[in-house]
């Protein structure tokens, strides 16, 4: 398969002292589902960070395909990449459209484009008859679904989603997942959570971190086969248990 | 007891952020500070200009005595330029016309910047203890020396002319540096922010983007500010176009400035903090209550270097002695090259990624 993302030997340090990522390299194909799984603080976040360019790595070498994040091309790699955060980040008092509006234009798409992409996302994400609604006066669970949308807006090769099913019912939790396995088919997709049974439905290939170190990396049964558990939660109770 | 647990944790709160505390906490030390040393001393060195009409030896005693005063810096002139006074070159011109024939006769007459308020009476007040003196000093002869004075304007002005033209430009500051200065901190606490920059949006757009619609938001403060002092008040009003170079100057400056704020700054509160100090610092040292030569020496050359002190004197001399723009030319460059400044340092200093 072909590789999409390498990551070699990347560190991020914070104020000189602080190793919130440690010399990690690991590498991504294309069109899997890749997750960044462990507790708080292993560092999961920063190295997705560093991945969506938001941080500069303190040293290591981050490939797109062919452009090196690092290096000067962080406006080629912006133009493939979608990104969901953690929390909602819209423009609470913009409507639906509004926020498709503001952040498509990022991307130079041409009007008509624009509009038909929108009419597409609307109908995918169920968010139909909503479109003209303010954000801040959807539900958590609608806001993530436009916070979705907005990063599949310029039809990102690479989709980046941190911890997006974090405070979602379990109705809405398996709407995503289902959405991801269909979004998989046309892009690469890196997620962080801490739900493990998420991982282990939709991981192709996870990363198990701790400490800034990545511990574990393979498909997710492989690793439950090596630890001889029967489900993640047990492997990261026992790498917990022996840290 | 709940409500000590509540004030022992807003306390903690507050003095954990070093930032907010170094900014809180200097206020008041600062704010006296510059109070104290703006409203140093009764208005000194005073720029003045003497026309000595007839050169005889009674004028020329009162012209030497004059220029001797400590108060003043006088400078010899061959006849009255107004356009000294327009320039903010001098506070005003004393005219000395008296003839030596006996009985010795003539006037002083004292043309006065009214932008400079309180200082004319300290020059009225030292021209009348000289002609006292040198009366005193030829008492053997009968002597009848008259004093004028009058306001180099054009306009029928009032007391609160002086304060309606600072008013002008400190009401734009305070709207638009409060609103710019809270643009991106807000957006960094609801994550909006971080997301605009993993989209190909460069800092240069965010910060020209907001800028620009801060801009018209300021614009529109401007109009209404400047038309409900001018209708409420009927307040001078000198060139429209200039007065308009003016405002707009100050709206992009002080959004530039504002934007500078909130790049630097961590949080909402931090931004406000920065902001609202930053407000009233302006001012202070704008001359708004006293004149500049109210202000310890040292202190007159920091006023000097702030932006806003420059258009508040433009505004002033526009409004009060119907200045043109060869007369405000400075100001109007140093308030562009201000605006540039903070739009560059905003860019430079803007970061990416939250703390």
């Amino acid at each position: 398969m072909e590789t999409i993302i390498s990551v070699s030997n990347l560190t991020k340090v914070f104020n000189g002292k602080t190793v919130a990522v440690n010399d990690i390299s690991f590498e991504i194909e294309k069109n899997t589902i890749f997750g960044l799984i462990g507790p708080n603080g292993s560092g999961k976040t920063t190295t997705q960070r560093m991945l969506t360019t938001i941080l500069r790595p303190t040293s290591g070498i981050i490939k797109y395909k062919d452009h090196d994040l690092v290096h000067d091309e962080v406006n080629k790699i912006r133009q493939i990449i979608g990104y969901v955060p953690q929390g909602e980040s819209l423009y609470g008092d913009l409507t639906i459209l509004e926020n498709f509006d503001i952040f498509s234009r990022a991307f130079n798409i041409n009007a008509s484009k624009r509009t038909k992409r929108f009419e597409e996302l609307l109908t995918k994400l169920h968010l139909k008859n909503r479109e003209n609604d303010l954000v801040k006066n959807l539900s958590g669970g609608l806001a993530k679904r436009v916070s979705i949308a907005i990063a599949l807006i310029h039809e990102p090769e690479i989709l980046f989603l941190d911890e997006i099913t974090n405070g979602l019912d379990s109705t809405t939790r398996l709407h995503i997942w289902e959405l991801l396995n269909d979004l998989k088919k046309t892009a690469t997709i890196i997620f962080t959570t801490h739900y493990l049974d998420e991982a282990e439905n939709l991981c192709d290939k996870i990363a198990i971190m701790f400490e800034g170190k990545i511990l574990e990396l393979d498909e997710p049964h492989t690793i439950i086969k090596k630890y001889k558990a029967g489900n993640l939660n047990e492997v990261m109770s026992q790498i917990i248990a022996k840290q | 007891m709940n409500l000590l647990t509540i004030a022992f944790y807003e306390l903690r709160r507050i003095f954990r952020n070093h930032r907010l505390v170094l900014l809180v906490l200097s206020q008041p030390i600062v704010i006296a500070i510059i109070v104290g040393l703006i409203v140093f001393q009764d208005p000194k060195d005073i720029k003045l200009g003497i026309v000595n009409k007839n050169n005889n030896v009674y004028s020329t005693q009162l012209k030497e005595k004059l220029k001797n005063n400590e108060n003043f810096i006088a400078s010899d002139y061959s006849e009255v330029d107004t356009n000294e006074i327009k320039n903010g070159n001098l506070r005003g011109f004393i005219v000395i016309d008296i003839n030596d024939t006996t009985p010795i006769s003539g006037q002083v007459e004292i043309l006065n910047d009214p932008t400079g308020r309180t200082v004319k009476y300290v020059v009225e007040g030292e021209v009348n203890k000289t002609i006292t003196e040198i009366s005193k000093n030829i008492a053997l002869k009968s002597i009848s020396i008259e004093q004028k004075s009058s306001d180099l304007t054009p306009f029928k002005l009032k007391n609160f002319d002086y304060f309606a033209s600072a008013m002008m430009v400190l009401l734009i500051i305070l709207v638009t540096i409060n609103l710019s200065g809270i643009s991106i901190t807000t957006e960094r606490a609801t994550g909006t922010f971080e997301r605009l920059f993993v989209t190909p949006y460069s800092k240069v757009d965010v910060i020209f983007g907001k800028a620009l619609a801060l801009f018209l938001v300021g614009t529109i403060v401007a109009c209404i500010g400047t038309a409900s002092l001018y209708l409420i008040f009927s307040v001078s009003i000198g060139s429209l176009a200039l007065v308009a170079l003016i405002n707009l100057l100050v709206v992009a400056t002080s959004v530039t400035l504002g934007l500078l704020v909130s790049s630097i700054t961590y949080s909402v509160v931090e931004s406000v903090q920065l902001a609202m100090y930053l407000f009233f610092i302006s001012v202070l040292t704008t001359a708004i209550f006293t004149p500049i030569e109210t202000a310890n020496k040292y202190m007159a050359q920091v006023i000097k270097v702030v932006p806003f002190y420059y258009a508040v004197d433009a505004s002033r001399r526009v409004n009060m002695v119907d200045a043109h723009w060869e007369n405000i030319a400075t100001n109007i460059y140093i308030l562009i090259g201000t605006f540039l400044f903070f739009l560059l340092l905003s860019i430079v200093l803007l970061r990416r990624e939250a703390k």
